[in-house]
């Protein structure tokens, strides 16, 4: 019997391995990009009757990274916060809200349509992603594929957070608009500034670590037994 | 002045075009081409910043559609997709100043832009109260903004790229569009919306309507010229007055009584700046659109928007006229073309960037297993 499935992309990973760990038989955690065309019809089929109480979601978790991590050769911040000495455009709020609507509603809208579908009867909730790290280490511990693309160096941490931030309020719109709830970041893994403490950070500066994974999946026991009482 | 001894009056021997029922452009006999000569022509590579009225967003489109060098300087940072630049209103204007309606508007953008004026007023809480408008261009930011950092920061950017865009054009195309606006009393600033319509609170005790005659507009499209002209002495001015009607009057009297009487005001106001000033042209938008010969056919149904074969109408006996060699639809003027390699590049540089994330993800998993 599976209680709790995770399905989702790169943000599951921590998760996985956290559930690998503790080798829960009610956990069960997809990363759809080590699958092939799995489909959610399919993936709830697989589950039979055995229908999970909890279908935890992690779409698109790292639209944020992508516009936001390395800086731009035209310097950018975002809705005129001043970060440092650097001349950068400001991009208004409202737009790079827009930016991150057109890369990412449509999309998720149809995510979460098509699993609650699936997996009808079942609570769906949206995991919010990871914050970003507030200190990135350029040289040694980054991910080599990485470090090539961080030459023009990486964005100042509040521009990064400001980013982070105008995406889960739009992942939290997107979910109450879908009936759905989210699933906070633990907060034991925040620091000061609502950036990922760096005992979470995995090898690269846009993923969370294990330990993150374990207390992300603490959460969702939580939820299911929240749920079953 | 052509004349006739031997006929007896001064109107034998002048061209066609002086004479109603041989000027042309009756229906079905080809384009109504009331210009005469111009006093100056465009080079395909000149920069033409556009500025005014609604109708002057039909003037800016067609340049920009057409690659004509219509030159913008406020352009959205590059990481922005063009759906969301178009959006939030990047390329309408050259800068993002949105509609100019009066002259005095004009005149208060390049004093702001020049560190010469700075209202009062320097933001208005939105309509549903969740963000801050700028009041010199209530609807230039859908959404608007979250607070007086992101509004500020955006207003220092607007003034710089209208700066640069004085600094940098070849020909300015202004279209005069309403001569009825409001006003703070306090300082005299001129706002395109009145207070409480698109955002802030109308007061009457520190708002007031004014309603500018021919001598307020042709004074303050002076100064706006000679300004101009300070600081770009090159810069050659094409004067429209737009064919919209007014939306609304503040006056007690019919909305179409209000919009002759400031199309009046305007046409007058064109006509004499444009007799004062070197290489200076009015060009007949207004005449083409409306003109009886047209019988209404460029206004959509509700007899106000004009219609785009209009527009079309307006814009090829522009180009007609004042372009040296008009460049084919396909084309590209510098400006937008420029942006589109840094648009492009950065497209290229985000998909870069996502296909890394996801390599790094892969990475992590084969980690964690």
């Amino acid at each position: 019997m599976t209680s709790i499935v995770v399905i989702g992309k790169s943000h599951t990973a921590c998760i996985k391995a956290a559930a690998l760990r503790t080798a829960d038989p009610l956990v069960k955690v997809i990363n759809l990009n080590r699958e092939d065309d799995v489909c959610p019809a399919e993936l709830a089929k697989a589950h039979g009757r055995d229908r999970p109480l909890l279908v935890a979601l992690s779409f698109q978790g790292n639209t944020h990274n992508i516009l936001c991590l390395d800086e731009h050769p035209q310097k950018m911040t975002i809705g005129g916060m001043q970060v440092d000495e650097a001349e950068r455009t400001s991009i208004p709020h409202s737009v790079f809200r827009d930016v991150l609507k057109l890369i990412i509603e449509d999309r998720m809208v149809e995510f979460l349509e098509e699993y609650r579908t699936a997996f009808a009867g079942a609570e769906i909730v949206m995991i919010l992603p990871p914050p970003p790290l507030a200190k990135v280490v350029q040289h040694g511990g980054i991910a080599p594929v990485l470090a090539d693309a961080l030459k023009q160096g990486v964005m100042p941490m509040h521009v990064r957070r400001t980013a982070y931030e105008c995406q889960t309020e739009l992942y939290r719109e997107i979910a109450a608009n879908q009936g759905i709830m989210c699933l906070e970041p633990p907060s034991q893994a925040l620091d000061e500034d609502g950036m990922l403490g760096h005992q979470y950070g995995s090898n690269d500066p846009t993923h969370a670590n294990e330990v993150y994974g374990a207390l992300v999946l603490a959460q969702l026991k939580e939820l299911t037994h929240a749920a079953v009482e | 002045m052509p004349q006739s001894s031997k006929s007896g009056h001064p109107y034998v021997g002048l061209p066609d075009r002086q004479f109603w029922k041989r000027m042309g452009g009756d229906p079905g006999t080809g384009l109504f081409d009331p210009v005469s000569e111009v006093k100056f022509r465009i080079r395909q590579d000149e920069k033409i910043v556009t500025a005014g009225s609604c109708f002057a967003q039909h003037v800016a489109r067609y340049l920009t559609n057409k690659g004509f060098n219509h030159h913008i300087t406020e352009n959205a940072h590059p990481l922005v997709p063009p759906r969301v630049a178009t959006a939030h209103n990047y390329g309408m204007f050259s800068a993002r100043y949105g509609n100019i309606y009066t002259a005095r508007q004009l005149v208060q953008l390049l004093d702001r832009a020049y560190g010469r004026f700075v209202p009062i007023e320097g933001a208005w809480r939105s309509t549903d109260g969740k963000s801050l408008v700028d009041p010199f261009r209530p609807q230039i930011q859908p959404g608007g903004y979250r607070d007086l950092n992101d509004l500020e920061a955006d207003r220092r950017q607007h003034l710089a790229a209208v700066r640069q865009a004085v600094e940098e054009m070849d020909v300015f195309v202004f279209t005069l569009g309403l001569t009825e606006a409001w006003t703070d009393k306090r300082d005299g600033s001129v706002y395109p919306l009145a207070p409480g319509v698109a955002g802030g609170a109308f007061d009457p005790e520190k708002h007031a309507f004014r309603n500018f005659d021919e001598v307020e507009t042709t004074a303050d499209l002076t100064k706006a010229f000679e300004f101009i002209r300070e600081i770009n002495p090159k810069v050659r001015f094409i004067v429209t007055v737009s064919p919209v009607p007014l939306n609304a009057t503040f006056e007690d009297r019919n909305c179409w009584v209000s919009t002759t009487y400031s199309k009046a005001v305007l046409r007058i106001a064109a006509e004499k700046v444009c007799n004062s000033f070197e290489a200076c042209q009015y060009f007949p938008s207004y005449e083409i659109i409306t003109s009886p010969k047209i019988r209404a056919r460029y206004y959509a149904p509700d007899g106000r928007e004009v219609l785009e074969k209009g527009v079309r109408h307006v814009m090829q006996i522009l180009a007609r006229h004042f372009f040296e060699d008009a460049p084919d639809a396909r084309g590209q003027g510098a400006g937008p073309a420029a942006v589109k390699t840094q648009q492009d590049a950065a497209q290229s540089h985000l998909e870069t960037m996502e296909g890394l994330i996801e390599v790094l993800c892969d990475e992590a998993a084969i980690d964690n297993e």
